[in-house]
């Protein structure tokens, strides 16, 4: 006998993912590190390390904040980090910083490490289908801008909207945050 | 029975697919491990209920048991096993070949009837 069919199953672990929050945290985290890295590039003209290195490093920054934020909502809630780890993203991303020293030389795959990017792959990883969509559309956005950016302005707005990059992840962490609570 | 007739029914898997397990093998993949007090309250099961059928999953090696404190206070949680992860995609895969069979007879009925 079949008890359960596929629709009951999915609602279950919505619930589940509902009550991790596994959209809105990293969403606000990466959201706000990349609004500090941001105002720091943009305001303080000041880069944590190589300007390469610069967005790379804020997702980094990011997912190991993420770590222990997770490592006491998992205590406090008694759901843990789900299937695939803050802490295993970090250290695969630090491996490609040191192992991936093309990226250095080849500038469009290094946007794949800014963090709405590096979030976008960590979604799908997690078949987190919700936050694909939302840091996707985003980091497709800082991309975009990007481009436009560098063939018509010279570069010079990376912050701004990288920084208006940092709050879109912000509102939509929020967003999320609401939906989250009522399906938990 | 050749291979391709043999029913999908056949297939299922007895330590899975009772309805209380295959909930608590789908929450334990989505969330890598929860204590008890959570399995509880999101399925809806009794402490003698929610402990026999932890006890068989993890007879059977899909999930693990950790017993142990926080403070004072006794807390235990509950692990999936790559081994449970296998069983329980076997078993959704099987439920969709199910459910697929199911719906081609239907659609073939209705086209004869029409």
């Amino acid at each position: 006998m079949v008890a359960y069919d596929g629709a009951e199953l999915d609602q279950l672990r919505m619930r589940v993912r509902a009550a991790r929050r596994a959209g809105s945290i990293p969403m606000l985290v990466f959201g706000l590190t990349t609004l500090v890295f941001a105002v720091y590039d943009g305001l303080v003209g000041y880069y944590f390390v190589p300007m390469p290195l610069h967005w790379p490093l804020c997702s980094l920054t990011a997912l190991l904040l993420l770590w222990p934020i997770e490592r006491v909502r998992s205590r406090r809630s008694g759901i843990g980090e789900g299937r695939f780890t803050y802490r295993r993203a970090a250290a695969m991303l630090v491996t490609v910083l040191v192992a991936g020293n093309l990226l250095w030389f080849l500038p469009f795959l290094r946007m794949l490490l800014w963090p709405a990017s590096v979030l976008t792959i960590l979604a799908l990883w997690q078949r987190n289908r919700r936050l694909a969509c939302w840091s996707g559309v985003i980091g497709g956005m800082m991309i975009v801008n990007w481009f436009a950016d560098l063939l018509l302005l010279s570069g010079h707005y990376q912050p701004i909207y990288m920084g208006a990059g940092g709050v879109a992840l912000v509102l939509a962490g929020l967003a999320e945050r609401n939906h989250e609570r009522r399906i938990d | 029975m050749s291979e391709a007739d043999r029913h999908p029914a056949l297939d299922l898997d007895d330590r899975v697919h009772q309805k209380t397990r295959l909930a608590l093998l789908t929450v334990l993949d989505e969330a890598g491990r929860a204590d008890f007090p959570y399995l509880k309250k999101v399925l809806g099961l009794t402490d003698g209920n929610l402990g026999r059928h932890l006890e068989a999953l993890a007879g059977e090696g899909l999930v693990e048991i950790q017993k142990g404190h926080e403070g004072r206070r006794p807390r235990t949680w509950a692990t999936i096993t790559p081994l449970g992860r296998e069983a329980l995609a076997a078993e959704m895969r099987v439920l969709a070949a199910l459910l697929q069979r199911f719906r081609d007879s239907r659609d073939g009925q209705e086209q004869a009837g029409s």
